[in-house]
């Protein structure tokens, strides 16, 4: 999978490239807009990221110009939080997410993974299973070791969330904004008690543990054993 | 430079208010004059006609006494034409209008008997006459009485003299008034520009001075003349205009300050961290713990750059809001169920006395954020009993009470927990990880959305909060 990045911050571009490497990504790297077009134009991408705030040409021109020439490929772009109109600019013009710096790799890292997966195969939908987790969306049913797990509903849509997720960490904004339409940071740990509420009625009782946590970022369900 | 601009535009402006007091005396003083100018004529024409109607009376006592009429006639006659200022010209008709007699010098008048003359005289009325006659550059002047016996016409007596020294009157009052006049202007001009210099020098005075006020003197004030005039209150709207200016500039000083010091301190701890994870040989498992707290520690100094950010974007109304009609209960409830397990966690409870349903206009990401800090606050600042959130309407209006068992907040510090980093107690908020700004941004989204907010508190006791935001009806 080959990902352009465009964007001028060194750093930025340095550990982004590095996590998506260490994710089995291919990465280019273009620190301006022509560059970044001209990339665009000439190589074949899976996915763009492009940061709007850009030397020479900004991101929107950048986006604009892309899909004029017919390059449909996938665009997160990158933006400061306190700039609504450019979100609604980038998507009106064809963009497909949005991250707001500063941003979390792993945020990233999910939304590049979602993005990638589009279009292809949906995981069945009746019946998703992890090791011995298993979860019955048509009956609103969740067994571990085919004994039946009650949870309240919220607990249900983040078990749900988890397991069309497997193996990708999923961070507290995504939980928050997805799961319960809660929309910006809280200092609270609350997100957290409502994991831990769901860990408890999951993995508590036995002896492989699927829900891990991931220190600083968020949560990972998956079968480590 | 500046000055220079200031100072001719100030003196242009008195200039022109002279010009036009000297314009207004100009128009004022010829009014009066030519309104003088008429009455001193009358008056003058006036006195002429009584001094002839005496003589007419004279002659109509000659007339209807003496026998012997003509020889008397032309004694008079003698009499009245040599008159130095004033000779007398007269002519006598008979009762048809026919020429009687005619004194000497009559006839250079140049005047022939009217048809009013004779009219006016059968009606037993007098007539006077104005005479111009092209060839003579003075006027005459002529009254016609008629002369009565027993109840019949007799005679009309014509008494005529010329209007010279009328004339002279006049023409010497226009030329004093003429000579007065520049006289007269030149002191309204000079009396209108010390008035205008007078009052615009409060003007100069002001911008001077404001312009003298910068962002480092803003302690200044202009000083008031004690008059109470409209200048007075010019400057006192600008002192209240430099007043607001000052405490705007504290606030944002003091904000600065507080925020830059709040920036520093988890930086500072963070970096101090770092040197001492990196100043030995660590295991890996400890590196791991050492950046996740370092991840915990950006994403709270995120937390609190993005509530900085949408502090100073209110303070210049920059802030996108979407309003829409939108059920405040369930958001409400929402959040309740989504703080209940928080709640729980410390062992406290969260009920919810929702009963009906409650429709603002709003913007839900901000009502979100409103009620989160203030049911967040309550979780924080509650160790044991229950926090209770209950919404109720009246007529107009929508009240949302956040109700805590917590431990309160002293009376004389209710007014300031509003403000801007301020903490009750700064130790234990820096323990629940606040930094003072969650209150002022809830009191924020609560202008925003006209709406008010109320705290009751007691020490000890617990602390409820309650916010009115106005009832959406769908029919207005």
């Amino acid at each position: 999978m080959k990902i352009l990045l465009v964007e001028d911050d060194k750093g930025i571009a340095r550990f982004v490239k590095k996590g998506l490497l260490e994710n089995s990504f291919f990465v280019d790297v273009a620190y301006d807009g022509p560059e970044g077009l001209n990339a665009a134009s000439h190589m074949q991408y899976d996915l763009i990221i492009l940061d709007i705030l850009l030397p020479k040409m900004d991101g929107i021109e950048v986006l604009k110009e892309m899909r004029d020439r017919q390059i449909h490929t996938p665009v997160i772009f990158l933006t400061a939080k306190d700039s609504e109109s450019d979100i609604v600019q980038g998507l009106n013009i064809g963009a497909d997410d949005y991250l707001t710096k500063p941003f979390s790799f792993n945020e990233l890292l999910a939304r590049v993974h979602a993005l990638l997966r589009r279009g292809k195969v949906a995981i069945p939908t009746s019946r998703l299973q992890i090791a011995d987790l298993i979860l019955e969306v048509d009956g609103h049913r969740v067994l571990r070791n085919k004994m039946r797990i009650e949870l309240t509903p919220k607990e249900y849509a983040l078990l749900e969330f988890f397991m069309r997720h497997p193996g990708q960490i999923i961070t507290r904004t995504m939980i928050s904004e997805k799961i319960f339409d809660y929309h910006f940071d809280t200092s609270s740990n609350v997100v957290d008690v409502h994991v831990s509420h769901l860990r408890n009625k999951i993995d508590r009782d036995f002896e492989l543990k699927l829900l891990h946590t991931v220190k600083g970022v968020g949560y990972v369900l998956e079968d480590r054993g | 430079m500046s000055s220079k601009i200031g100072a001719k535009f100030y003196r242009r402006t008195d200039i022109k208010l002279t010009l036009w007091y000297v314009l207004t005396f100009l128009v004022s003083a010829l009014f009066i004059f030519g309104f003088l100018h008429l009455r001193l004529r009358h008056q003058l024409i006036k006195e002429i006609d009584r001094f002839m109607f005496d003589e007419a009376e004279e002659l109509t006592a000659v007339l209807s006494l003496s026998r012997n009429e003509v020889d008397f006639l032309m004694r008079f006659e003698d009499e009245v034409i040599s008159r130095k200022y004033y000779p007398l010209f007269f002519q006598i008709l008979d009762k048809n209008g026919r020429i009687f007699y005619t004194s000497k010098k009559f006839r250079e008048i140049g005047y022939e008997v009217t048809d009013r003359v004779i009219t006016n005289a059968k009606n037993g009325k007098e007539t006077r006459e104005d005479i111009r006659s092209s060839y003579r550059r003075t006027p005459f002047r002529m009254i016609s009485t008629p002369l009565y016996r027993e109840g019949k016409l007799n005679y009309i007596i014509q008494v005529a003299t010329h209007l010279r020294y009328v004339r002279k009157s006049l023409s010497n009052f226009i030329s004093n008034t003429l000579a007065a006049l520049p006289i007269l202007l030149v002191l309204g001009a000079l009396g209108g520009w010390l008035l205008a210099r007078r009052s615009l020098w409060p003007i100069g005075y002001i911008a001077s001075k404001a312009r003298r006020i910068t962002s480092h003197s803003l302690s200044e004030r202009l000083a008031t003349r004690g008059t109470s005039d409209e200048m007075d209150e010019l400057i006192e709207t600008i002192n209240g205009m430099i007043a607001g200016l000052e405490s705007s500039f504290k606030r944002m000083a003091e904000f600065t300050a507080d925020a830059s010091h709040e920036l520093k301190t988890p930086i500072c701890a963070m970096r101090g961290e770092a040197e001492v994870l990196l100043s030995k040989e660590r295991t890996a498992k400890e590196y791991q713990e050492g950046l996740t707290h370092f991840i915990e520690r950006f994403d709270s100094l995120n937390r609190m750059i993005n509530d900085l950010i949408l502090l100073s974007k209110s303070d210049s109304s920059q802030v996108e809001l979407k309003i829409v009609p939108l059920r405040l209960d369930l958001l409400i409830k929402d959040l309740c169920h989504f703080f209940q397990v928080l709640a729980e966690q410390n062992r406290i409870g969260l009920e919810m006395d929702i009963p009906e349903e409650v429709t603002v206009l709003g913007d839900k990401v901000r009502l979100q954020q409103l009620f989160t800090n203030l049911i967040d606050n309550a979780i924080k600042f509650t160790a044991q009993g229950s926090i209770r959130v209950s919404v109720e309407k009246n007529e107009k209006t929508v009240l949302a009470k956040i109700k805590d068992t917590g431990i309160g907040i002293p009376g004389e510090e209710q007014g300031k927990i509003f403000k801007r980093f301020y903490r009750v107690d700064k130790s234990r908020s820096r323990e629940t990880g606040g930094v003072g700004l969650g209150l002022s941004i809830a009191e924020w989204i609560v202008h925003l959305h006209n709406g008010r907010i109320d705290v009751q508190s007691q020490l000890g006791q617990g602390s409820t909060f309650t916010v009115t935001l106005p009832l959406f009806s769908p029919t207005e």
